[in-house]
């Protein structure tokens, strides 16, 4: 039998949604003073009137409920689910003000684009965009990539008692530490501290590129906020073609790198577990995985005419495929150089190191090493089953984060989004083509949505279709959700809407 | 024979000869006049050619125009019309361009947007990015720094930056470097100066925002005031 939401559940599910909404009204005090600070008036008020709507908004939410009680997995996959909606649509208000999008539902194609780590943009004449718009574009990514939930239980938004099963509804189950709390201070302590370090030597190298100095601080800035939650927006609109430097191409490869990693490994490493990191099964997949992939990659750069020279291939081809399996969305080449200049092979395999994307926990998208690395172990296991004599008990074991064994249900969750994956890659490839682009760019941008790849041909342009543009907002959303709470909410509310089944269920 | 000289006097004159006939005093007449206004025109040029002279330090606009405008003005109003190369395009063309537009001889028109940034250790080209006015589209434009010395605003926010027209060749996939695509200056012009326009301060544009977020404030101070109560 199908669960349904009750109304006590949607009262419960509107006040912690009130919650995330007056957070969103704290964070938006970041990009107010930037503008305040950097005198840009016009997005300074726009800024205050966001503020305000967050406000309230937040507290009508939490007037559901005034005392809302602990929640149950079950109004935790709704809050999840929804707060990615529900914020994006509060982000989108001072973004649309700032006249740099054709139509509202580009800058809410946007902030879904920013929250989620796609990183793809519809934004128009973004050289010309004021630093306090810039800013709320890479607060987008900080929040979205660290996920919302982790941010607002790291804050203690939620108290202490609900935590785990909201953490869990992000799509995420390993604990750093026993503590989801804590667990959650230890990863946004580990990231910012990346950030940090990686602001510093992107200004340096700004600097000596000629840019002035607040604007090389503010742009290292969001590059390494973009480059380590794997997300792509980049402060101009060439990305990061734009800065012309091999130095600064090198040190957005590392930080997008340690982004696509697990934060779980980040705290064996920490931890002075170096041996566990190298064992573990997404760093091994990973390492097959990007060997063969890049091989190919370069093989059929080789058979192009642009591309085939050495240097070429090795600084254009290099951080394309890094930022592709990162599912970051940062490119040195231009969008046109994809489709005209690429041989359609290695256009096909960046769209497929999109699709597999980087390590879970981390804050990549795509489908993860990790499904990958348990899918081909059962395949090893079925195999050995296969020749195994019928007395003998197949026992397939692998590393992560100390030995685990293979077990069905571990295989079953696995397939079962991986399959979703697939089926979502596919779908949106035909929505693409149906709206009368190609099959090739139509395949590439399905993948990218879906993955939160972020690295876009030519169908995501401002003004797009907007059933185009919604079906890829919600494949964006459904991505970051790895597709199980986006389905499961689906079914619930479609449950629910049943006026015979309403009932209070306490 | 009589006619040949005539004819060809005529034509390097600019007189209109044509099937009718021309007494030779009235030719003579017209002549002398023509002689004359191009020595007035010759004269006229030398002297405004002279205020040049003082400006071989470097500094000057004119100097490093790369092809002088009218007097002490670096504004050059005479090339938008100018077709004298292969191709007249737009930037958006390039975004977009195929083989057909590669290591061609290209013109655009764009704004400057962001930085000038240096290319290598050494000073001497910078990169320059060039936004075409109505749309999106952007592209590389690879020049001396000489030239960018003519760009005196970079565009941003509060600031539309100077107009420049480029002329020069076009790389789909540059070799030169790394295989970016990208425009070689050969000639820039400045086509109009770049603007500082700062925000100015208006109260009146923050009482939406001061209203709602004071209505807010207040329905958070009831929330937390009914939650107390129910405790």
């Amino acid at each position: 039998m199908w669960q349904r939401f009750t109304l006590y559940d949607v009262r419960v599910i509107g006040h912690y949604l009130g919650v995330l909404v007056l957070f969103s009204s704290l964070a938006l005090l970041v990009p107010f003073v930037t503008a305040v600070a950097c005198q840009e008036w016009k997005p300074a008020a726009h800024y205050l009137l966001a503020i305000g709507v967050a406000l309230i908004v937040g507290v009508a939410l939490r007037f559901l409920r005034i005392e809302p009680g602990r929640l149950d997995r079950q109004q935790a996959l709704a809050v999840t689910g929804f707060a990615w909606i529900v914020l994006s649509f509060i982000a989108s208000i001072p973004l649309y003000l700032s006249g740099h999008y054709a139509t509202h539902l580009d800058a809410l194609f946007d902030c879904v684009s920013g929250m989620t780590t796609t990183g793809a943009s519809v934004i128009l004449d973004l050289d010309h965009l004021s630093n306090a718009d810039n800013m709320w574009r890479f607060m987008l990514h900080l929040m979205g990539g660290f996920g919302l939930i982790v941010v607002a239980l790291s804050f203690g938004l939620f108290g202490k008692r609900v935590g785990a099963s909201l953490y869990m509804s992000e799509g995420r189950s390993e604990h750093v530490v026993p503590n989801v709390v804590q667990t959650t201070q230890f990863i946004a302590k580990i990231g910012m501290g990346i950030i940090l370090v990686a602001t510093v030597i992107l200004t340096g190298l700004c600097l000596i590129i000629g840019m002035e100095p607040l604007r090389a601080f503010l742009q290292a800035l969001w590059l390494s906020v973009s480059g380590f939650t794997t997300g792509g927006f980049a402060p101009m609109s060439q990305s990061v073609m734009y800065y012309h430097s091999f130095p600064i191409e090198v040190v957005l490869m590392l930080v997008m790198l340690v982004g696509s990693i697990s934060f779980v490994l980040h705290a064996e490493v920490w931890k002075g577990r170096v041996a566990v990191f190298f064992r573990d099964l997404e760093i091994r997949t990973m390492v097959l995985w990007l060997a063969v992939v890049t091989c190919v990659f370069a093989a059929s750069l080789s058979a192009s005419a642009d591309f085939s020279n050495l240097p070429a291939m090795l600084r254009r081809g290099l951080f394309m495929v890094i930022s592709a399996f990162s599912t970051t969305g940062f490119q040195n080449i231009t969008t046109n150089q994809l489709e005209t200049s690429l041989t359609s092979g290695a256009f096909l395999v960046l769209a497929m190191l999109m699709a597999v994307g980087g390590s879970g926990g981390s804050t990549s998208g795509g489908i993860k090493f990790s499904r990958m690395g348990i899918i081909a172990k059962s395949m090893v296991s079925t195999i050995k089953e296969a020749l195994a004599p019928d007395s003998a008990r197949v026992v397939v074991a692998y590393n992560h984060v100390g030995r685990r064994v293979l077990t069905p249900d571990i295989v079953k969750e696995a397939m079962t989004v991986f399959i979703l994956y697939v089926v979502t890659y596919a779908v949106g490839a035909l929505v693409g083509i149906a709206h009368g682009f190609e099959a090739a760019p139509a395949i590439f941008e399905s993948v990218s949505m879906a993955s939160n790849g972020g690295i876009v041909s030519s169908l995501a342009t401002p003004g797009m279709a907007p059933t185009l543009e919604v079906f890829y907002i919600v494949q964006m959303w459904a991505g970051r959700l790895e597709f199980v709470t986006l389905i499961a909410l689906a079914v619930e509310i479609a449950v629910s809407l049943n006026p015979k089944k309403w009932m209070v269920r306490r | 024979m009589r006619t040949g000289w005539r004819t060809a006097a005529c034509a390097r004159l600019g007189l209109a000869l044509g099937p009718r006939r021309v007494s030779r005093p009235k030719l003579a007449r017209e002549l002398v006049s023509k002689l004359g206004l191009a020595m007035a025109l010759a004269m006229a040029l030398g002297l405004a050619g002279m205020p040049m002279l003082g400006c071989m330090d470097g500094r000057s606009d004119v100097a490093f125009a790369d092809e002088p405008a009218e007097g002490g003005n670096a504004v050059n109003t005479q090339q938008l019309p100018d077709s004298s190369f292969i191709y007249d395009t737009s930037i958006g063309d390039l975004a977009q361009a195929d083989s057909y537009y590669d290591n061609q001889t290209v013109q655009v028109v764009g704004e400057v947007v962001g930085d000038g940034i240096r290319s290598g250790l050494d000073d001497r080209h910078q990169w320059i990015t060039l936004s075409a006015e109505g749309d999106s589209s952007t592209i590389s434009a690879y020049m001396t720094s000489e030239q960018v010395m003519k760009i005196d605003t970079f565009g941003r926010y509060g600031a539309r930056g100077t107009m420049l027209q480029v002329r020069g060749t076009f790389h789909l996939v540059c070799p030169d470097h790394d295989g970016i695509s990208d425009l070689h200056a050969e000639v820039v012009t400045v086509v109009s100066r770049g603007e500082e326009m700062p925000d100015e301060f208006d109260a009146k544009a923050f009482v939406p925002g001061v209203v709602t977020v004071a209505a807010g404030l207040a329905m958070l101070g009831v929330f937390y005031w009914l939650r107390e109560r129910q405790r």
